[in-house]
């Protein structure tokens, strides 16, 4: 298959997920569009080293994730974690005891994305991978830890959300 | 398919990064062309005043400029090569210390500069078509080679330093 319908063919199946990792970092249009160019690009310049060792989803949320880590669009101190209150796998953040009626789920959004705002890029990087409902095995490949350190990681960061939530320090 | 996602033209897009890829390919052909044209001409060169003054220093000092013109080739070759193929598909840690090291400003693999610079220190030294002492060459080297290496530096700190830094933030930031 030649390079450039092997290109359009990533791009039309995983379109969708690389603008959610865009809107995921950005909450400007602009940025989103920006970022979602140059995770295309480097997808173009990429893909003469996908030999096919990981599945084409993995593989493409590694360049968007990449990209998204060394965005020269947007200083990564500025970056944000935009949660869509609809997101798939939202109740994975946090448990589903805290959120246990969609008003209340609601009333505490806005203040579980101010803290998801307040995450280190990396962790940010792991919960937008969560919320794309990877396992932990699928984020240990994109991320390159081993997959109980992705564990601990997201356990550490659910535990600080979870005491910030219920009014802790 | 749509070619018009996230506002982003995918047609205009593919054409770009095509015109890109042909050009970089063009560019890396050119420099081969001139590194291919040139070095046989200089041996060439080196060989017929060799032949004619039977000088074996000047014959010695030839040879060094070419050694020193083939590691410089490869070398720049190899490295627009890196720059301009990023792989970012690798897994975000070692993407994030590929960056590090690319970005680093002294490389083990530097020493393969040092050693073309010594060769062409070598040849100017050797070639008797020069007038100026051993002393006036080595003097004349080392400013050239210290004014370089402070250019270099600077524009290393201003526009690459910021790059490994954060590479390396991220980094440790994940193995933490």
């Amino acid at each position: 298959m030649k390079k450039e319908d092997r290109f359009n063919e990533i791009v039309s199946e995983n379109g969708d997920r690389i603008q959610r990792i865009c809107r995921y970092y950005n909450s400007n249009p602009e940025n989103q569009k920006d970022m979602y160019q140059e995770v295309l690009v480097n997808i173009w310049k990429s893909l003469d080293n996908f030999k096919g060792n990981s599945s084409v989803s993995t593989w493409v949320y590694r360049v968007a994730v990449n990209t998204s880590l060394t965005f020269t669009g947007k200083a990564f101190k500025e970056m944000k974690l935009i949660v869509d209150v609809d997101a798939e796998n939202f109740n994975h953040v946090i448990d589903e005891d805290i959120l246990d009626s969609k008003q209340k789920q609601e009333l505490q959004f806005e203040e579980l994305q101010k803290e998801l705002n307040l995450l280190s890029v990396i962790d940010k990087a792991l919960i937008s991978l969560m919320l794309e409902g990877l396992s932990m095995k699928e984020i240990s490949d994109v991320i390159g830890i081993t997959e109980s350190n992705v564990k601990v990681k997201i356990h550490r960061v659910k535990e600080n959300l979870r005491t910030k939530l219920k009014g802790g320090k | 398919m749509d070619t018009k996602t996230e506002g982003v033209d995918l047609t205009q897009l593919l054409s770009d990064l095509k015109s890109e890829d042909s050009n970089y390919a063009a560019k890396c052909k050119r420099f081969q062309y001139i590194y291919w044209t040139l070095l046989p001409i200089y041996v060439i060169l080196t060989i017929r005043h060799f032949i004619a003054s039977e000088d074996m220093k000047s014959g010695i000092g030839g040879l060094c400029f070419i050694l020193c013109f083939v590691i410089f080739a490869v070398f720049f070759r190899k490295f627009s090569k890196e720059f301009s193929s990023v792989d970012y598909s690798l897994p975000t840690t070692k993407m994030l210390k590929a960056a590090a090291y690319r970005y680093q400003p002294f490389q083990l693999r530097h020493i393969w500069l040092l050693i073309a610079i010594l060769l062409m220190d070598a040849g100017l030294v050797l070639n008797s078509s020069l007038t100026s002492s051993f002393i006036d060459i080595q003097l004349g080297v080392l400013v050239v080679g210290v004014f370089s290496a402070i250019i270099g530096l600077i524009y290393w700190y201003e526009k690459y330093k910021p790059l490994r830094d954060r590479a390396l933030f991220l980094y440790k930031e994940i193995i933490k």
